[in-house]
């Protein structure tokens, strides 16, 4: 009872030191943006909707695991394709002209002109898992967000990636409860990412503004993760990002090396597993201490799962259903509970579709 | 157990009610104004910038953003400007596109001419009320002199285009106040107000030109001829209208008839009626 007691504990006052610390150190165009799209992040449905609390997870049905120290704990193999896309894939066209420099008079009106904020997020994934090896191919990925403020001399803030990759990961027990795991990671990323007024454009300094970045990254991230013998499974996990190297460094988009670390319960239920998660990990790597605390749910059921995920950037709920073949998700996220802004907060659904054997 | 779960929830929600409001950017002035432009409340954007101005006047882009409120006012918006520059570029690309020979054709010369009359009447028109805003607006960024910014320069040079083509509507072309000028002999052309706006226009056009050559140092080559020419055509319109203030009924009777053709109504004036 109070070692139940300790562990509830434990798990919400990050997330409490968190909430009250919580602060927009910056001055950014945008009042609100969406809650779960990271530029520098990639990520799955299940990971999104909790709230991207998932290094002391060890299972993502959608994906592979964010921590490669528990690849052994695998309970069933698979390959699997998803699709996801989140709303405002109106403009999924829109920004791909943008980073593919097909940057014509048309184009710049549409993106700064027509509509005054862009959000998206696009995904391809085919991943196989493995108890020895995970590895996920991501052929492409687009995520974007401008928004254009001042319709009289628009001011304009713009972040565009679009990235393909491959991730591959090990791991293995080294002693009883004890994991460590690696992770390789291999990015081809452009980017525009930008804050500028669109008079700027007519300028010859402006004529660079919209060209697009290119880089090229490898990562080596290992972790470790130590189970608890108890039946609700307290877990420990640490991982080490971003240590790699990046063929050019870019202020624009800076990674740098950052600890990571969560902790996890599985509660025992009569039904189905639970999953409660606490993660300290950057996202945007812009965040105060006190935002990178996040907090995960996970409830699986049969072929059902259900997540939510609560931090400084918005609350998001979601299930995913596996049936035979057939992988389906929806995800919905908001930022109103963040910015306690009744006429600022962005809400967003992603839906994923995807097939597994 | 229970009891303590509650209370930590409890502590939750009264930490996400009293958080610090994530809105340190919005407090951030210019944020602010930005967001009362885009809500159409650009009157409580003046304020606050005219407040912030007022304690502490050398802040630039409060004053910058200041004019593009008053730019607001007069009914600026970016989307109403994006076909005029649209077309500048299509006309920019036909004059290449032309070879030397052939743009002294007629028909090259129409087209030029189609050309140039849609970028003009893409330009945005405002009122006599939004021209008072427009012409503050550009007294705004004047005030910055030396210190302004290239792109500021260019916003500049588009605010004094609208002015421009405001003041050419509102005092010379368009159709005259009378139906009968034609025949109506109290009818004349207003001469002195065809001098001064050429003059107004004249010094407009100079610092769009001097604008666009600071923004964009390859427009610098040829500035001081262009210049050149502007104040010419302005001396030229002035000695002019001095030559035909002498004219006789038959000579002021063949202008206003020129005038009417031209479509230039608005330069014909109408004595009143004596009783």
């Amino acid at each position: 009872m109070h070692a139940r007691t300790a562990l509830i504990k434990l798990l919400f006052l990050p997330l409490l030191f968190a909430l009250s610390l919580s602060a927009w150190g910056q001055e950014e165009l945008y009042f609100s943006r969406n809650a779960r799209t990271f530029e520098t992040v990639h990520s799955s449905l299940v990971m999104k909707g909790m709230a991207h609390s998932c290094l002391a997870t060890t299972d993502i049905p959608d994906g592979i695991l964010c921590n490669p120290a528990f690849v052994p704990l695998l309970k069933k193999p698979g390959v699997g394709l998803e699709l996801m896309m989140s709303n405002g894939y109106e403009s999924l066209e829109k920004v791909r002209s943008l980073l593919n420099k097909e940057i014509t008079q048309e184009v710049v009106d549409r993106v700064f002109t027509e509509g005054s904020t862009i959000q998206i997020e696009g995904n391809a994934d085919i991943y196989l898992k493995t108890k020895y090896v995970n590895a996920l191919f991501s052929p492409g990925t687009i995520k974007a967000f401008s928004v254009v403020r001042n319709e009289a001399d628009p001011d304009v803030e713009i972040f565009a990636v679009q990235e393909a990759g491959t991730t591959l990961q090990t791991g293995y027990e080294v002693y009883r409860n004890l994991f460590l795991g690696l992770q390789a990671r291999f990015v081809d990323r452009k980017f525009i990412r930008r804050r500028f007024k669109l008079t700027e454009l007519a300028t010859p300094q402006g004529k660079t503004l919209l060209k697009p970045l290119k880089q090229r990254a490898y990562y080596f991230e290992p972790s470790a993760s130590y189970v608890l013998d108890h039946p609700w499974k307290p877990r420990v996990s640490v991982m080490i990002v971003n240590l790699g190297s990046v063929s050019e460094e870019y202020e624009e988009l800076l990674l740098p090396i950052e600890t990571q670390g969560a902790i996890g319960i599985s509660p025992p239920l009569v039904w189905g597993n639970l999953d409660i998660t606490v993660d300290y990990r950057s996202l945007s790597y812009e965040e105060t201490v006190a935002e990178r605390f996040h907090l995960g749910m996970k409830y699986n059921y049969g072929v059902m799962h259900v997540f939510g995920g609560f931090d400084a950037h918005g609350a998001s709920a979601g299930v995913q259903y596996g049936l035979e073949d057939v992988q389906a998700g929806i995800m919905y996220s908001t930022t109103r509970f963040s910015t306690m802004d009744d006429e600022f907060y962005t809400q967003t659904v992603y839906v994923q579709i995807g097939w597994k054997i | 157990m229970y009891r303590q779960f509650s209370v930590l929830l409890l502590a939750m929600l009264f930490v996400v009610g009293c958080s610090k409001d994530k809105s340190a950017a919005k407090n951030d002035e210019i944020l602010k104004a930005y967001r009362l432009i885009d809500d159409q409340r650009t009157d409580e954007a003046i304020e606050l910038l005219e407040s912030s101005l007022r304690k502490n006047p050398n802040q630039y882009d409060q004053k910058v953003v200041l004019a593009s409120a008053y730019a607001h006012k007069a009914g600026i918006k970016v989307q109403k400007l994006v076909k005029a520059v649209q077309l500048s570029k299509n006309l920019k690309d036909l004059k290449k596109k032309l070879p030397d020979q052939s743009s002294r054709s007629l028909a090259a010369l129409f087209m030029r001419l189609s050309k140039a009359l849609s970028t003009f009447n893409a330009i945005p028109s405002v009122s006599v009320e939004q021209s008072e805003y427009l012409r503050h607006a550009i007294e705004i960024l004047k005030s910055l002199e030396d210190q302004i910014r290239p792109h500021d320069a260019v916003y500049r040079a588009v605010l004094n285009i609208v002015l421009f083509k405001h003041i050419f509507e509102q005092n010379l072309f368009g159709k005259g106040d009378d139906d009968d000028l034609a025949s109506n002999a109290r009818c004349r052309v207003d001469l002195d107000l065809v001098q001064s706006t050429v003059k107004v226009l004249g010094q407009i056009m100079i610092e769009v030109f001097v604008d666009t050559a600071y923004a964009n140092p390859k427009n610098a080559k040829g500035l001081d001829e262009r210049i050149k020419k502007t104040e010419e055509f302005v001396i030229s319109v002035s000695s002019l209208s001095e030559s035909l203030t002498l004219s006789n009924d038959l000579s002021n009777g063949y202008l206003k008839s020129v005038a009417l053709e031209s479509g230039f109504g608005k330069i014909i004036k109408c004595m009143p009626e004596l009783h």
